[in-house]
C-alpha cells in the first residue's frame, strides 16, 4: 500500500478501515539466503538495501524483541555529517545524502528536519579544531560555517554568554545537520523491507550460531533452527554475546548511555546545540519535548538504565549552557547499551568465519549512520567487497594499527 | 552506586575513575606477538552478568581496586586492592630469610565505622516580637 495525501483523505472518508499492517508477521522458514541477527535500525536498513540495491530478498531479520524496542527507538535523534577523520568523513557524508532522500525512498515520513547543528567552542584551541573540522567537512562536499561569538549570539540568544567558566568563543554551524523521528526510521525501513519480500521475525532470539568447518550454516533461535548461507550480526550492545556463539571475542565493551526528554514546551530550541566543554547535546522534538543527553556513565553495563551521578552531570551541563530550561520538567529518562570500541569508530566487516558478517561498534553514534550502515553492509554481504566509504571499518584495525580515533583519546573503550 | 574501598569503606561512585577490564593487569610485554597484544588491549569478554573491573579511587586514597559487580543489575558485590593481590606472590618469593610481608587483604581492612547520626537540625529561634516603633512624642 502506497502512502499519500490522497490516501489519507480517501481513508478518512471511509472511517480509516482500509489501512493494513505496515508489515507482515510471518513464521520463520527453515532456510533463507540471508539471516540478519538484529532488527534494529542497522539490521532493518541492511535488509532493505540488500533487497533494493542487490535484488536479494530471501532474507529473514530476527529481532529478539519487537521492532523498535532497542536503541533505534531510544536515541537523541541527531543526524549530522561533521566528522573529519578519513574513514568517518566520507561515510557520514554518504549517510546524510541518504537521509535527504529517505522519505521519498521509503514512502514514509521519518520527519527528517535539517534544522542545523551548532557545535560550540570555548577556547582558542577549540576554535582552531572546529576550523579544521569545518574545512574537512567542506572538502568532503558538505557544509560548515565557522561562527564568531556574535554570530552565535544572534542565532541562539538564549545561551549563557555571561558565564566565564566555559565562555562561548564561537561555534561551527552545520545547517544540513538536524534530527529525525527515530521510531519512524525503524518503521519506514521495516515496511520497506517487508514490502520487498523480507521476513521480519519478531520475538525471535538467536541462541546459537551453527558453524561447520569454518563456514556458517545457520542459527538456532527461540523459534527454531534456521539455515542460512550468509549471517549478519547487527545487534549493537549485545554484539559480544552473539559473537561468542561463533567463538569470537570482539574489541567491544558495552556501556550505558542515558537520555532524557522533558514535558512538551512551545518551540524554544530551533537547532541541535552541542556543548563544546561538557558532553551535552540538545534539540526540541516536534512534540515539544526537549531531547538531550550527555556522557555514558563510564562503567560497563547492560542494565539499560544509568545512575544519578551522570543524571546530575548532564543537568549541570544543560544549566551551564542554557539556564532557561531549568524549569522544564524531565518526563522520563532511559538508557541504552552502547557498543564502545577502542577508537570510537564502527566495524562493518567479514569475520574469520566464512559467510558471517559483523556490523557493530557504533558507540553512541549509530542513529545517523542507519542508512549508510545498511547500504554498506548490504554491499559487503552481496558483493564480498567493502563499500568504498566503509572500507576502513575493519574488525582487525586495532591489531594492525589503522585506528580511526576521532576523539583522539586513545585505546580505552570508555573514552570515546 | 557505592564502591566498597577496602581502605576507605563504601564510597560514592563519583570518587572513582573507571578503567576497564582486569586484562590491563596482565601486560604481555613489548615482544609479544600481535595477537597477544590485541587480546590484552582491545578484545574483551564483555560479560552480561558478574564481572570484575578496575576502578581507581582518585577522590580518596588513590588505590587501584578490582571490583566484583553485576553489569545487569549494577549490584556491587565486593572489591579488593589490586596491589595487595598482585604483590603477595612476589613478596613471598623474595622473603625466604625475612619474615613474609603480610599483603593487605580484605580481611585486614579497618572496620567500617557505624554511620554517624546526622547532626540535629538547629531549631529556629523564636522570632523576636516586632518592635513597635515609638511614636514621636
Amino acid at each position: 500500500m502506497r502512502y499519500s495525501g490522497l490516501k489519507v483523505f480517501a481513508e478518512g472518508l471511509r472511517g480509516n478501515k482500509g489501512w493494513g499492517s505496515a508489515w507482515r508477521k510471518p513464521d520463520p522458514k527453515p532456510e533463507y539466503d540471508v539471516v540478519i541477527i538484529g532488527g534494529g535500525g542497522h539490521g532493518l536498513s541492511t535488509a532493505y538495501y540488500l533487497a533494493k540495491n542487490h535484488g536479494i530478498t530471501n532474507i529473514a531479520v530476527l529481532e529478539k524483541g519487537y521492532i523498535g524496542s532497542g536503541n533505534i527507538g531510544r536515541n537523541t535523534t541527531i543526524v549530522r555529517a561533521n566528522y573529519y577523520i578519513p574513514g568517518n568523513s566520507e561515510f557520514y557524508s554518504h549517510s546524510l545524502k541518504l537521509w535527504e532522500g529517505l522519505e521519498a525512498e521509503l514512502n514514509y515520513n521519518v520527519m527528517h528536519s535539517q534544522r542545523g547543528q551548532l557545535v560550540l567552542c570555548h577556547s582558542d584551541g577549540q576554535r582552531d579544531t572546529l576550523a579544521r573540522r569545518g574545512n574537512a567537512m567542506i572538502n568532503q562536499g558538505d557544509d560548515a560555517e565557522l561562527w564568531t561569538r556574535e554570530q552565535v549570539r544572534e542565532e541562539v540568544p538564549y545561551l549563557d554568554f555571561e558565564q566565564t567558566r566555559f565562555p562561548i568563543y564561537g561555534g561551527l554551524m552545520h545547517w544540513r545537520g538536524g534530527t529525525a523521528r527515530h521510531d519512524a526510521v525503524a518503521w519506514g525501513y521495516a515496511r520497506g523491507a517487508d514490502a520487498r519480500g523480507v521476513d521480519l521475525i519478531e520475538n525471535c532470539e538467536v541462541t546459537g550460531i551453527d558453524i561447520e568447518g569454518g563456514v556458517v550454516r545457520g542459527v538456532q533461535t527461540t523459534r527454531g533452527a534456521i539455515r542460512a548461507k550468509k549471517v549478519a550480526i547487527v545487534v549493537a550492545g549485545r554484539s559480544s554475546q552473539v559473537a561468542a556463539m561463533a567463538g569470537m571475542r570482539l574489541p567491544i565493551e558495552s556501556h550505558v548511555l542515558q537520555a532524557f526528554v522533558t514535558e512538551g514546551l512551545k518551540p524554544v530550541i530551533d537547532h541541535v546545540i552541542s556543548f563544546g566543554m561538557g558532553h551535552f547535546y540538545i534539540s526540541q522534538s516536534d512534540k515539544g519535548g526537549l531531547v538531550f543527553g550527555g556522557d555514558i556513565d563510564f562503567y560497563a553495563s547492560y542494565a539499560s538504565r544509568g545512575n544519578l551521578p551522570m543524571v546530575e552531570h548532564v543537568m549541570e551541563a544543560g544549566m551551564t549552557l542554557m539556564p532557561m530550561i531549568g524549569r522544564a520538567k524531565v518526563l522520563r529518562s532511559w538508557g541504552g547499551i552502547m557498543d564502545m570500541t577502542p577508537d570510537g569508530s564502527p566495524i562493518i566487516d567479514k569475520t574469520p568465519v566464512q559467510g558471517l558478517f559483523l556490523d557493530a561498534g557504533w558507540n553512541y553514534g549509530g542513529f545517523k549512520a542507519v542508512p549508510a550502515s545498511g547500504w554498506c553492509m548490504a554491499h559487503l554481504m552481496a558483493t564480498g567487497t567493502p563499500h568504498e566509504v566503509a572500507r576502513r571499518f575493519r574488525l582487525d584495525r586495532f591489531r594492525t594499527g589503522h585506528t580511526i580515533d576521532e576523539e583522539g583519546t586513545g585505546s580505552q573503550h570508555n573514552l570515546h | 552506586m557505592k564502591i566498597p574501598c577496602p581502605l576507605c569503606g563504601p564510597r560514592d561512585r563519583r570518587e572513582f575513575y573507571y578503567y576497564g577490564s582486569p586484562d590491563y593487569l596482565s601486560p604481555v610485554g613489548q615482544d609479544a606477538d600481535l595477537d597477544a597484544l590485541d587480546n590484552q588491549l582491545f578484545l574483551r569478554d564483555n560479560i552480561a552478568g558478574q564481572v570484575q573491573d578496575l576502578w581507581y579511587h582518585e577522590g580518596g586514597c588513590a588505590a587501584w581496586l578490582k571490583v566484583t559487580r553485576n553489569t545487569i543489575s549494577h549490584a556491587v558485590l565486593g572489591a579488593e586492592l589490586v596491589i595487595g593481590a598482585q604483590a603477595a606472590p612476589k613478596l613471598a618469593a623474595n622473603a625466604a630469610p625475612k619474615p613474609a610481608v603480610k599483603p593487605v587483604t580484605a580481611a585486614a581492612k579497618p572496620a567500617v565505622k557505624a554511620a554517624r547520626k546526622p547532626a540535629a537540625m538547629p531549631t529556629a529561634k523564636p522570632s523576636p516580637k516586632p518592635r513597635t516603633p515609638k511614636k514621636d512624642a
